[in-house]
């Protein structure tokens, strides 16, 4: 047990993805001290994600690297970086300040000098917070979907651009989204054989939505991009398939595929298997709302997804004054929306610190919101043209594992309901689901999604897993030492 | 091991890998696919989300017990142990 190292800032940022940096870099553009914290080694986020293996020692993966205006953030004299470090629990505090604290990486490099962890404070306050927290990956289960070699599409993503590691060797790319074809394309020129990409939503549904993506000329260009790519090493794209069930001693040695109806439902007599070594699953993201529920920011259900986002006026202010935010954190938007979001909360906040006056903040800002405009537009489109749908609840069978940390079954939720709960929080009180290691990271919006099925009830009304009292996993002694 | 390359164990069998890998990288590229083991059921586990947020990763290394190896770089002389039973952290 220490004593807990205090530190003060104008401004804690949270994340350090395109919408964190952003908020950094505008908020000390308008001469605000920012406190800028991050559980990544470096800045990037998931997005601009950095190698691993040192300066020059590119891992040859595609896709963007970190802008060099978004990387302004790590140089800038009024931006305090706290790297590889968790903001597990944030208050507000009577004086209008909010108090942050904060925990280290599992295991601390021992420094030079000798003492572990440096000058990294465990406790932050701030008079305000910029919440860039981004979203997490949703995953659909099925039968042995906990097999190892199973990993989200983004994990596969994440090693390869940070590490230039591939977790198989023949390996099929699964489930819905935008996000599939980037991970498949980087995965094939990494020389792993990519069997197939397989899209659960039906090409007929997609090509509803094509012609609107006609305004977006450069994403279309970038997903042209993919598909030329993927074209080039013969990876089939097949829309309307997906996998539903893997299996194997271990370990993943058999997918099984199914075309699947407009609903999600597998089409009797078309399962089919297929020899891999590992299946890369994403089913779209869904924000991060841990910090912002535990300084009572109010959110919004989102209306067909289990997933919710944090609410947000036109000036990215939540619903707690002082409190911004900005990023996938406020609806699942990509990259640039979140960086325009970024600067945009930073310049509110700075203005909430009495650091710029409302006329210069509404000129300042005017171009901004021009180009938000815009971005949100095709955030909306991605959103509609990857709707989920119900027929996955046919996937797992009932001794397929539910929450992967407590091992609860499949069978179980169904039970639950049948007994009586007919919200997330009973059924996790009645099945242990969402009690583990992970807290209900992967298992609460699936299992929101089949209580609400289940009960015949909306997303909204039968709750999520979200609120905690600590945000994110850390050792006993970070809260026995802080005062 | 100096220079480019980490040199550490995994249950005993010596393997090496490039400087700044994580742990479950480092695994990954030395052929092994699982390092815990489940608390109820005895099941394999590895990588899955591998950014910090399932901790399915979890594995042993020297005298620190149940840390992300998706996100705790691997060091050299690192004796890094499957994780059977994976005790409350504290």
């Amino acid at each position: 047990m220490s004593t807990p190292a205090r530190s003060e800032s104008d401004i804690a940022v949270v994340g350090a993805g395109p919408a964190g940096l952003a908020a950094a870099l505008a908020a000390a553009g308008f001469g605000c001290a920012v406190t800028l914290i991050d559980s990544g080694p470096a800045i990037g986020g998931q997005v601009y994600r950095q190698s691993l293996l040192g300066p020059g020692r590119g891992t040859g993966a595609p896709g963007p690297g970190l802008p060099p205006r978004l990387h302004r953030a790590a140089r800038h004299w009024r931006i305090r970086h706290l790297a590889a470090t968790s903001a597990w629990h944030a208050e507000p505090e009577p004086d209008g300040g909010f108090r942050l604290r904060l925990a280290g990486p599992d295991r601390p490099e021992p420094a030079p000098g000798g003492q572990a962890g440096g000058a990294r404070p465990t406790v932050l306050r701030a008079r305000a917070v910029v919440l860039a927290t981004g979203a997490a990956e949703l995953v659909l289960p099925f039968p042995g979907w906990d097999l190892p070699g199973v990993t989200t599409a983004g994990a596969a993503q994440a090693l390869l651009k940070s590490q230039g590691v591939t977790a198989g060797r023949r390996v099929l790319v699964s489930g819905s989204g935008p996000l599939l074809l980037p991970v498949a394309a980087g995965l094939a020129e990494a020389g792993v054989r990519v069997a197939a990409v397989l899209e659960a939503t039906a090409a007929r549904v997609g090509a509803r939505h094509a012609v609107r993506f006609a305004a977006y000329p450069g994403k279309l260009r970038e997903a042209a991009g993919y598909a030329g790519t993927l074209a080039r090493y013969h990876v089939p794209v097949r829309a309307g398939h997906a996998v539903v069930a893997c299996d194997g001693a271990g370990q993943v040695e058999r997918a099984t595929i199914a075309r699947l109806d407009r609903n999600w439902r597998p089409v009797p007599g078309s399962r089919r298997d297929e020899a891999v070594d590992a299946v890369h699953v994403s089913f779209g993201f869904s924000p991060a709302l841990d910090l912002p529920r535990l300084l009572g920011c109010a959110d919004a259900q989102h209306p067909t997804r289990p997933t919710a986002a944090v609410r947000c006026d036109a000036d990215l202010a939540t619903s707690v004054a002082g409190v911004f935010a900005a990023g996938e954190v406020t609806g699942v938007g990509g990259a640039q929306a979140a960086e325009l979001e970024g600067y945009l909360a930073g310049a509110s906040a700075a203005r909430y610190l009495g650091q710029i006056h409302p006329a210069a903040y509404a000129a300042r800002t005017r171009a901004l919101r021009a180009r938000l405009g815009p971005a949100r537009r095709f955030a909306a489109l991605l959103d509609h043209a990857y709707p989920l749908r119900p027929g996955w609840l046919d996937w797992p069978e009932p001794g397929t594992i539910a929450c992967r940390c407590e091992e609860t079954r499949w069978a179980q939720i169904g039970q639950a309901v049948a007994a009586g709960a007919a919200d997330v929080r009973s059924v996790k009180g009645l099945t242990r689901c969402g009690m583990g290691y992970c807290q209900g990271r992967i298992c609460g919006p699936i299992v929101q999604y089949a209580v609400a099925a289940a009960a015949g009830r909306s997303l909204g009304e039968v709750g999520d897993l979200h609120s905690r009292p600590v945000a994110t996993p850390v050792a006993l002694d970070a809260i026995a030492g802080e005062g | 091991m100096t220079g480019d390359r980490v040199r550490f164990s995994f249950d005993g069998q010596p393997m090496d890998a490039p400087r700044g890998m994580t742990i479950g990288g480092a695994l990954l590229a030395n052929g092994i696919r699982s390092w815990r083991l489940t608390r109820s059921g005895g099941r394999a586990r590895g990588v899955f989300r591998g950014i910090g947020a399932c901790f399915d990763c979890l594995v042993d290394v020297g005298g620190d017990r149940a840390v992300r190896a998706c996100l705790v770089p691997v060091r050299d002389g690192d004796e890094v142990r499957t994780c059977a039973s994976p005790a409350e952290r504290e």
